[in-house]
């Protein structure tokens, strides 16, 4: 093979591999991103329907203009605007010894951008979900109440504004997931802060 | 952009996948296919089953389009290596895929 050619092509192949390399290694500009935590505040709705949801009761604004189940998760419009409900994700079998109750606390509370044990699923996971309650929020924040963890963020991420989690420390597989769209922030927080464990 | 049969039909078996039995009913649209690819070639938990996709920024729905029997047909295969790319897709695209197929995103 001509010399120029087998020179062409190593430096093709070092250059990708080494790109390739630096985009996995190379941090997500949200890895540090943490939330504060706040003192526990529950304004109950003025009006509200008290709907369960995997094991959690919650209140949330009454006669939405159509209601929708999509799999575990409710969908409720309230002309333009849209509050979504539901358990997180399923435990793969692959990944038994997982806890998602821990998730939310890795990605509000966790600096991961130094974080070296890339075979911890939930740091991996956490890392990869921090742009997702960060994205162009300016507030954060986490408080408890009893044996219920609250997360909220006015993240902007992909087409909502308002994004939560809550955890139950009795429920270490899952967590509820409450994402908004079009909705006062004010209004996402006093619906969150509703939620208790049946 | 007309999509054509076999395209909705490879799409519908991603998100499928990714998303469980209920993503058979979402309406295959431009839309989910643009954010298919965003999120195939973005969603850092992924890179390593997404190949064969462009880098971030490089995103183009055409080139998804051709993608899509390929990525179709790897997932069907069954690598359970695809689970941690699974788990963090439906923490939060799933609900946007599903906003979008119904024309609201």
């Amino acid at each position: 093979m001509n010399i120029h050619l087998r020179l062409f092509t190593f430096l093709f192949f070092f250059l990708a591999l080494t790109l390739a390399s630096a985009r996995e290694t190379e941090p997500s500009p949200y890895c540090d991103k943490t939330a504060s935590e706040a003192a526990y505040e529950n304004q109950p709705l003025s009006s509200a329907w008290t709907i369960e949801v995997d094991g959690f009761e919650v209140d949330v604004p009454p006669n939405p203009t159509r209601i929708a189940l999509d799999g575990r998760t409710l969908y409720l419009t309230y002309n333009n605007s849209l509050l979504v409900l539901g358990p997180g994700p399923e435990i793969p079998e692959t990944f038994p010894n997982l806890q998602l109750r821990d998730l939310p606390a890795r990605i509000f509370r966790s600096r991961l951008c130094h974080e070296t044990d890339d075979k911890d699923i939930l740091t991996l996971l956490a890392h990869s979900a921090k742009e997702k309650y960060f994205t162009g929020s300016s507030t954060a924040f986490y408080t408890r109440h009893q044996t219920l963890t609250y997360y909220l963020s006015d993240s902007t991420w992909q087409g909502f504004n308002a994004r939560a989690m809550v955890t139950a420390d009795e429920l270490p597989n899952l967590f509820l997931q409450i994402d908004g769209r079009n909705i006062d922030f004010s209004l996402f927080r006093q619906i969150v802060m509703s939620v208790r464990k049946i | 952009m007309e999509l054509t049969d076999s395209q909705k039909a490879d799409t519908c078996k991603i998100l499928v996948y990714f998303f469980g039995i209920q993503a058979e009913s979402w309406t295959i649209n431009p839309r989910v296919i643009e954010l298919l690819g965003e999120m195939l070639s973005k969603e850092r938990a992924c890179t390593h089953v997404m190949d064969a996709l462009p880098r971030p920024g490089m995103v183009d729905r055409n080139y998804v389009l051709r993608q899509l029997r390929s990525i179709a047909r790897r997932l069907a295969s069954g690598d359970h290596s695809y689970q941690l790319c699974k788990l963090a897709l439906r923490l939060g695209w799933e609900r946007t895929i599903r906003i979008a197929s119904q024309g609201a995103y």
